[in-house]
């Protein structure tokens, strides 16, 4: 069951500042702490090169942590395809954690529930304050193609 | 004549007003007159003020587009953040629901937001409204400095790509008569917004290679077009001699260094506020009078 | 799921936000400001004479969630009004429904939130030795604690930063003005700065504003 114009965030490691601000936005929509730590996507820079990339959760059509989950916590919002968690099933085992190729999934302690992505309920808040716009939200229609234009570096 | 409507945002009045005077005399020398936006408040900031309180956020940027546009000129913006706060406002502005909403706040103020006003970062305007020559003929003291260049994360909400940006502050320095010292990094943050969430991640992941990389690049200065990110780079450079780095550069704001190079003194340009050692820095390069 | 026909009784009062209803036996109300509460409870009480079940709260960094459970002829009904950090004091609803005194003791004692108008003040759970701490309850979000003073600021100076008297006497050395053109300095005036703050519903969410930017 594929929809083509379901929305997807996509990541340009070539606009990318590292200022972490996507972080931070995170954190304050769900949990109205600054605190990267708490953050549904991940800034990753390598100090050394200037590497740097964002984990951010795909929605994947066969979606790991959604297969691994053993208690139907994870579940995808057929509407809009986003892959969610309902807190209230979750038991706190990590599968999801483990299961996920990307490291989306992470575990609260103090709620005892795994958190992930949810796309701010459809209006993405690491996009929107985005400055060099390094993250942006498009259709899974154009996924390849753009993730194309970004992998086969047709700027240079 | 050309003539611009000047917003200033809160960091360069407050806490850097040797950029002020350098835009004041820079803009005259090059023929153009500055209008003051008189009543204007803080743009807000563009993250964290806007997180925690959007409505209130984008009525106060509202209120200081209505003023601009009863001067009827182009918004000329010396900061990044207030460029991105007020070009995000005037893009969430178009829709007509949340314009009439915020206008009817601003009512009470006597003020109405029509979408007139064209904003135009400091950068864009030095380097499309001004020909290189313009510039040139005013340089009275060039100096070889080699200097990194810093753009900014919201100098890029453009939809130019960043690399492009970057060029522009780069050419404008040559066009200053600067040589640019590539270093390698002049993408990377400032590290201002990581440094409030996590100050010592942003210290080793940002700031630290960042600096690192232009003491290598042979530079002898850095300049910026944002106090904010002007603001971190001093305070780093500060907090880091504490922790054993040798790293002393002076940071510059672009103006500061034309209007140097338009052969101003560095000794009535309020540069002993900085914390890097610009003012020596200045005064060693430029001479103490014209 | 269509909602039930007392939705349109509602007493305006109570300022009913939004209304969900995920299955034929549960109701979700959302207040939009703690002072709905009486009117809703009130409501639910003496018209609908629906019973209370039980008073619940959530806390989050910045805010407490407060579920009010009715049971209205077999329907779940869910009062949820949300009540920001600074304020820390809820309507109590013990003199609509004299049930509510004791579970707004256990959310008192447990999370130190002042019900205003409960009639009995004093601790009724925890010892003495208890008394002052509220063991449940998390600590302040280090942001929305900061975010306060930051919005004071604009309000109080029209700009994030207040002025310094070293830059101020810098700018007069250079010749600069400190009124006009300096426009934060020549605020314009705390008044507009505020009613915006009031428009927005900035002020209700972080109501120390009041002492400190007040008019």
């Amino acid at each position: 069951m594929k929809d083509n114009n379901q929305k997807l965030l996509i990541f340009d490691a070539s606009r990318c500042t590292a200022c972490h601000y996507c972080e931070m936005a995170c954190s304050y929509f769900h949990f109205k702490v600054i605190d990267i730590g708490m953050a549904n996507l991940r800034v990753l820079v390598n100090p050394d090169t200037g590497q740097r990339d964002v984990a951010h959760c795909l929605h994947c059509d066969n979606a790991f942590c959604l297969e691994a989950c053993p208690t139907g916590a994870i579940y995808r919002d057929e509407a809009t395809r986003i892959v969610r968690i309902n807190p209230m099933k979750c038991i706190g085992c990590k599968s999801c954690v483990a299961a996920c190729p990307v490291g989306v999934p992470w575990f609260h302690a103090a709620e005892g529930a795994a958190k992930k992505c949810d796309l701010c309920d459809g209006d993405p808040q690491c996009a929107k304050y985005c400055s060099p716009a390094a993250i942006r939200v498009i259709d899974r229609n154009d996924y390849r193609k753009e993730f194309q234009i970004i992998g086969g570096g047709s700027r240079e | 004549m050309k003539r611009y409507i000047i917003y200033l945002g809160c960091m360069i009045p407050m806490r850097f007003p040797s950029v002020e005077k350098s835009a004041r005399l820079v803009f005259a020398d090059l023929g153009a007159e500055i209008v003051d936006l008189d009543g204007y408040t803080c743009c807000p900031d563009p993250v964290l003020t806007r997180l925690a309180e959007d409505e209130f956020s984008l009525a106060l940027s509202a209120r200081n587009l209505a003023l601009a546009e009863k001067l009827d000129n182009d918004l000329l913006v010396l900061c990044n953040g207030c460029f991105e706060t007020l070009v995000e406002a005037e893009e969430m502005l178009r829709d007509q629901a949340t314009r009439a909403r915020i206008n009817a706040m601003l009512a009470k103020d006597g003020l109405e937001y029509t979408g007139k006003v064209r904003i135009r970062a400091l950068i864009d305007v030095l380097t499309e409204d001004f020909r290189p020559g313009e510039i040139a003929q005013k340089l009275t003291k060039i100096m070889p400095v080699k200097v990194a260049c810093h753009t900014g994360c919201h100098m890029l909400r453009s939809p130019q790509h960043p690399k492009d940006r970057i060029k522009i502050l780069e050419d404008l320095t040559v066009a200053t008569g600067f040589e640019v010292a590539a270093y390698g990094r002049e993408l990377d943050c400032c590290g201002f917004p990581a440094s409030i969430a996590d100050e010592a991640m942003a210290m080793k992941l940002l700031i630290t290679p960042k600096l690192d990389a232009v003491k290598r690049s042979g530079a002898e200065a850095i300049t910026t077009g944002c106090p904010t990110c002007l603001y971190q780079l001093e305070s780093n450079q500060v907090a880091m001699k504490k922790l054993g780095s040798d790293i002393d550069l002076p940071v510059f704001h672009i103006l500061e260094l034309m209007a140097l190079s338009f052969g101003h003194s560095p000794e009535t340009m309020g540069l002993e506020l900085h914390r890097s050692p610009a003012k020596a820095f200045a005064t060693a390069r430029w001479g103490v009078s014209q | 799921m269509n909602e039930p026909a007392f939705m349109n009784q509602m007493p305006a009062e109570a300022n009913v936000v939004s209304a969900s209803m995920p299955s034929a036996n549960r109701l979700f109300l959302e207040l939009g400001n703690p002072a709905g509460i009486a009117a809703a409870m009130g409501f639910f009480t003496e018209v609908q004479k629906a019973r209370l079940m039980t008073i619940t709260c959530f806390e989050t960094p910045a805010f407490f969630e407060m579920l009010h459970h009715l049971d209205d002829s077999g329907i779940v009904v869910t009062l949820r009004t949300i009540l920001w950090k600074p304020a820390n004091a809820f309507p109590s609803v013990a003199a609509i429904n004299p049930a509510a005194e004791l579970i707004e003791h256990e959310i008192m004692e447990l999370y130190g939130i002042i019900f205003e108008g409960n009639p009995r003040p004093e601790n009724m759970i925890l010892t003495d030795e208890w008394a002052k701490l509220t063991p449940l309850r998390g600590k302040v979000s280090q942001l929305d604690a900061r975010m306060d003073g930051n919005i004071a600021t604009i309000i109080e100076h029209g700009s994030t930063t207040a002025p310094s008297k070293r830059v101020m006497k810098v700018r007069s050395g250079m010749g600069m003005p400190e009124g006009p053109p300096l426009c934060p300095l020549k605020c314009p005036g705390k008044e507009i700065i505020f009613t915006i703050a009031e428009d927005s519903g900035t002020v209700s969410r972080h109501p120390n504003l009041k002492k400190e930017a007040g008019k």
